[in-house]
């Protein structure tokens, strides 16, 4: 253990905060858990709890990385870094082949380009709208009372025949969506169109960089496999998971992560 | 007087609509005239004594009153000009003059006419494209307003009083030429934060107080230290921008703006009105009619994309960020075009959308580290 | 279905299909004149455009503000609006079309708060569906937003343009401001379209666009008639036919059929509404395109009739003087400053905004006011507040609603047939039954 190689990347969100340990190269422990108001104590704390999970000491950490709308919290970071670049550098090196990056967050989604080298080229947000977000997909499913969890299962359930909804903002949508639950029109179809209208979204800002594959998507949203596949309907595309079946929800706090071995190798100190 | 004071004043003269010059100014009988637009004359105002006062919305804190008028689908900048006109701070303006900019200044200028109501009420109509075959019509236009001001006023605006004139903002431009000339070292004295403060106050205050005030300035700034603490220099573009503290968020991630192209920037200034026998409101009106043009003008995108690449190599910058007010249909044509020309050639650019008056957001502040890290700086 | 004789991009085809096939519904109904000529008039423009397109004749784009007149003064070049194939796709073809245009727009960085129209401008031509014009002619009005487009435009597809400088105000001296930029735009559009112009076939295009304004005119008249006689759908097609038509013989034809079947319908005693309407408005602001057959439904289901709308006024100003080249310029000038529907309203002081309000909701009678508030109109929401103002004074009801003109997606046509019922029921049908 005394010579392995720790570093460390918190990702405070704005909806999860998160914490991983990259040892010897390899994905070690981490935490998902809910940002709070209280930003500074949440770093501390998923730290924490991963060192321990790990069974190693603070000291043992050689690199610490923050990201994320709280990466200026994370105060006991030795530097910190923009979630772009965490998710674009992060995804680059499991998965050497990618060059879109997708990243669907609770509240905003991000789309990352990087040219043939691995450097990213451009970036574009969609920071102001949430349609397009996982807070829309969140709010949907409160409103017709299921859990997040179950939307990929309903996505997949029964046949394919997605409802479009006409409606571009998520303000409407929800009365449009309870008028087609009232209608009886069957729940599958419903979130399959609801998938579809954030795919679209997603899409165009897509688009709006230039797609070049291999195309990946992280955030918490990835987990939605029932979204994921409206996505490669509409970009025409299949994409790409990261080997070893890394949770993509922890992209940001593993490229955090990454990068703090990266800087700290450079920096030539053992 | 040090910088340091100087750079105090005209944090202050900045931060509400009035300040104690304007206050001396109509204390001592003489008019405040507003007006929006780089391309109306500031001299002509001078050389009718009276005082030009760009309009801007610092100060105002909530919109709702512009938002009555003119709901919320409009610029914000407009929107809270109008809510400061309508609460009446703007009590110290005699009048306005005011040009069809855009379609949100437009109606801005039928609310100051049957709303606001002020003594002295003129409307420019200002070509669209900056070229010869028009400039005729511009200088009409001038002409007319010259007769407008002096009957309203009962002065006299003659050549004489126009060459003073000239001569008094040419030293304005000259000492923001000098300022923006010591941006250009490594290590420039002041931040884009700075600079914009200083460019906008010079547009709320008798421009004699603020010449003088810009030498005591320089005189600072000559031996006064640089900044060196940065990751990347960039030159800010786009719609209007009079906020300083919105520069001062995106240098706190250490893009350091090293000229603002923008209006209450660079653009109010230029170079110098020529010396000459020609006739000094001509000479006005090509000063200002065929100066960098801004995204309202058209036919001339390829001379804004030339005055942009000649900042970046004068000032030796890294990337672009431009940013654009919501609801702004000029510059979203223009950013549009910008962004693809700057991708063609190679040069980073940034672009965000913002709305008046708010600080620089966590977002924005991601986007301009995430720009950095992207420019390898 | 082919098009002048071949197979073109699908979307063209949609709308050519479409045009037939409403051809087909509306022949078979006599009493449908008007929309017969009009829809008959869209489909020989596709037919009429592609068939230059394939002659290889210059095509001249041109805006919405801008009437074509000084275009077709040049024989064989063809004027293309930019807003044509949006217009179309939304009245006779797929809506859906466009709003895939629109987003394509939007991808390509084009803000989402520039008009819809202007949006999926753009977004045709990065999908390649325009034929290449040998250059631009563009009028800087309406608004900001059609600069915008064109600006985009320019710069996607390189081609040489110019713009003319429509001024703030529009009296004579802004008259002779304008036909001087004709004058010099002459030899521009000769350069580019490497043809002639001539003041000869000029005068006959201006002396066609007096016979179709004539007719315009006469019809505008007619609509004033109570019980309304004709369809409320048709006013806003009138500015659709005067962007492309004007000065073309096509253009006086519809213009004919509109103003024919309103007099004959008032002769048989007939009207929009069976047995009349009850209440009528003033549709101002912009038309619902993706739906027309809303209109109908006002109709049927609300016995509400729109007798006129700022798109289907006709400003009734002096004719083009054809005697001299002078003449004719400065006659084409104050048509575009005084009578194109949009340029006129939307330009200036606010005042020829609300002024024409006013006097249509006085001239045809209406018993209120409805502002469609298309949400990217920066001017018309610029100006609400003035404008819900002079509306009150004068004792008009206003509703006021936002919607996209082209978008359906905004606002569902069930949330805008709730609005103008509900303003109907709980502020139209009482103040009627007081009165």
């Amino acid at each position: 253990m005394n010579s392995s190689l720790v570093t460390a990347g918190i990702d405070i969100g704005s909806t999860t905060s998160k914490a991983a340990l990259w040892i010897d190269g390899l994905l070690g422990p981490y935490v998902i858990g809910p940002s709070t108001t209280n930003p500074r104590a949440t770093a501390r704390e998923c730290y924490e709890k991963v060192i321990e999970m790990a069974g190693l000491q603070a000291t043992d950490v050689a690199y610490i990385f923050g990201t994320g709308y709280g990466r200026a919290k994370v105060a006991f970071a030795d530097e910190n870094i923009s979630e772009i670049s965490a998710h674009g550098r992060g995804a680059r090196f499991l998965l050497p082949s990618a060059r879109t990056i997708i990243d669907i967050g609770g509240q905003d989604t991000k789309v990352i380009s990087l040219d043939a080298n691995g450097e990213m080229i451009d970036f574009v947000t969609n920071d102001k709208c949430a349609a397009g977000t996982g807070r829309f997909l969140d709010f949907i499913a409160r409103s017709v009372g299921i859990d997040v969890k179950d939307l990929a299962g309903l996505h997949a359930s029964g046949s394919y025949q997605p409802v479009t909804l006409s409606s571009m903002c998520s303000v409407f949508i929800e009365s449009e969506v309870i008028n087609l639950v009232n209608d009886e029109v069957p729940l599958n179809s419903i979130i399959q169109g609801l998938h579809q209208a954030v795919a679209t979204r997603v899409a165009a800002l897509v688009k709006r960089i230039g797609l070049v594959q291999d195309v990946v998507v992280t955030g918490g949203v990835a987990k939605n496999a029932g979204l994921v596949d409206e996505l490669e309907r509409k970009l025409a595309v299949k994409v790409k998971t990261f080997p070893g079946d890394i949770d993509p929800q922890i992209l940001g706090a593993v490229g955090a992560a990454i990068i703090a071995m990266q800087k700290y190798l450079k920096q030539g100190t053992t | 007087m040090g910088n340091k004071d100087v750079m105090d004043i005209f944090r202050n003269v900045i931060t509400q609509p009035g300040n104690a010059y304007l206050d001396e100014w109509v204390a001592s009988g003489k008019k405040v005239v507003g007006y929006y637009c780089s391309y109306i004359p500031e001299e002509i105002f001078s050389a009718a004594g009276l005082l030009p006062y760009r309009l801007r919305g610092a100060g105002s804190v909530d919109s709702s009153d512009g938002d009555a008028y003119m709901s919320a689908r409009v610029c914000t900048f407009v929107r809270h000009t109008i809510s400061l006109a309508l609460r009446g701070e703007l009590d110290f303006l005699d009048g306005v003059v005011l040009a069809q900019n855009c379609d949100h200044i437009r109606r801005a200028a039928d609310i100051f006419k049957k709303k606001i109501k002020l003594p002295f009420y003129s409307f420019l109509s200002i070509p669209r494209i900056p070229k010869e075959r028009l400039f005729d019509w511009y200088l009409e236009e001038l002409k007319r307003l010259k007769a407008e001001v002096e009957a309203h006023y009962k002065v006299t605006v003659s050549g004489e009083r126009l060459e003073e004139a000239i001569a008094l903002h040419n030293a304005t431009r000259q000492r923001v030429s000098s300022l923006y000339e010591l941006r250009k070292k490594q290590a420039p004295p002041v931040t884009g934060e700075e600079a914009l403060t200083i460019t906008v106050a010079a547009h709320l205050m008798p421009r004699d107080t603020y010449n003088m005030l810009m030498d005591e300035l320089l005189a600072g700034l000559a031996t006064a230290g640089g900044v060196t603490k940065y990751r990347a220099r960039v030159i800010i573009t786009g719609g209007e921008l009079d906020n300083p503290e919105y520069i001062a968020g995106i240098e706190q991630q250490g893009a350091l703006s090293v000229a603002e192209a923008v209006c209450f920037g660079q653009r109010s200034f230029g170079g110098p009105v020529e010396d000459g026998a020609g006739d000094p409101l001509e000479r006005i009106a090509r000063h200002r009619f065929f100066q960098a043009p801004c995204a309202r003008m058209v036919e001339c995108f390829d001379e804004q994309i030339i005055a942009l690449k000649d900042t970046m190599k004068e000032f030796q910058a890294d990337g672009i960020i431009f940013q654009r007010m919501k609801f702004c249909d000029p510059w979203a044509g223009d950013g549009h075009n910008l962004y693809w020309r700057m991708r063609k050639e190679g040069i980073p650019f940034l672009g965000l959308e913002r709305e008046y008056g708010v600080a620089a957001s966590g977002q924005v502040g991601t986007r301009v580290q995430a720009f950095l890290e992207m420019i390898g700086k | 279905m082919a098009i002048a004789g071949k197979d073109r991009q699908d979307d063209w085809e949609v709308v050519y299909e479409g045009a037939s096939g409403l051809m087909e519904l509306y022949e078979a109904d006599p009493e449908s004149k008007g929309m017969n000529a009009i829809v008959k008039g869209f489909r020989n423009f596709t037919e009429t455009l592609f068939t230059a397109q394939d002659e290889g004749r210059p095509i001249v784009w041109h805006n919405c503000g801008c009437s074509p007149e000084l275009i077709r003064g040049i024989e064989g070049v063809q004027p293309m609006p930019i807003e044509l194939l949006t217009v179309l796709q939304d009245l006779i073809g797929d809506v859906n079309y466009t709003v895939a245009a629109i987003d394509e727009a939007e991808a390509h960085g084009v803000a989402p708060e520039v008009c819809s129209i202007d949006k999926s401008a753009v977004g045709l031509v990065l999908k390649g569906l325009y034929p290449e014009p040998a250059c631009g002619f563009y009028f800087n009005t309406p608004c900001d937003s059609q600069i915008t487009a064109i600006k985009v435009l320019t710069e996607l597809n390189n081609k040489p343009m110019r713009m003319m400088d429509v001024p703030y105000l529009s009296g004579d001296r802004e008259a002779r401001y304008l036909a001087k930029q004709f004058r010099e735009a002459i030899p521009f559009l000769e350069e580019h379209t490497k043809r002639k112009f001539s003041w000869e076939k000029f005068r006959e295009v201006c002396e066609e666009s007096n016979r179709t304004a004539e007719c315009l005119r006469d019809w505008n008249e007619l609509r004033k008639h109570i019980p309304c006689p004709q369809v409320s759908k048709l006013v806003a097609l009138n500015t659709a036919l005067l962007v492309a038509f004007s000065g073309d013989p096509e253009g006086t034809e519809v213009a004919m059929a509109f103003r024919d079947e309103a007099k004959e319908r008032i002769e048989r005693g007939e009207s929009a509404v069976a047995g009349g309407e009850i209440y009528r408005a003033v549709w101002y602001q912009d038309p619902v395109w993706w739906d027309l057959q809303f209109y109908d439904w006002m109709e049927s289901e609300l016995k509400l009739v729109i007798p006129m709308d700022l798109f289907g006024f006709y400003a009734a100003e002096a004719l083009i003087d054809t005697s001299t080249p002078e003449s004719m310029l400065e006659g084409l000038a104050r048509k575009s400053l005084r009578v194109m529907p949009m340029s006129r309203q939307f330009k200036g002081p606010i005042d020829n905004y609300i002024d024409d309000y006013l006097l249509l909701c006085a001239d045809y009678q209406a018993d209120f006011g409805i502002f469609a508030g298309h949400v990217a109109c920066k001017h018309g929401h610029g100006g609400i507040g003035l404008f819900r103002e002079a509306s009150r004074e004068a004792g008009i009801p206003l509703l006021f609603f936002e919607f996209d003109m082209f978008d359906p997606r905004v606002t569902p046509i069930e949330t805008i047939q709730e609005y103008i019922s509900q303003f109907v029921e709980d502020v139209i049908r009482p103040r009627k039954e007081a009165a």
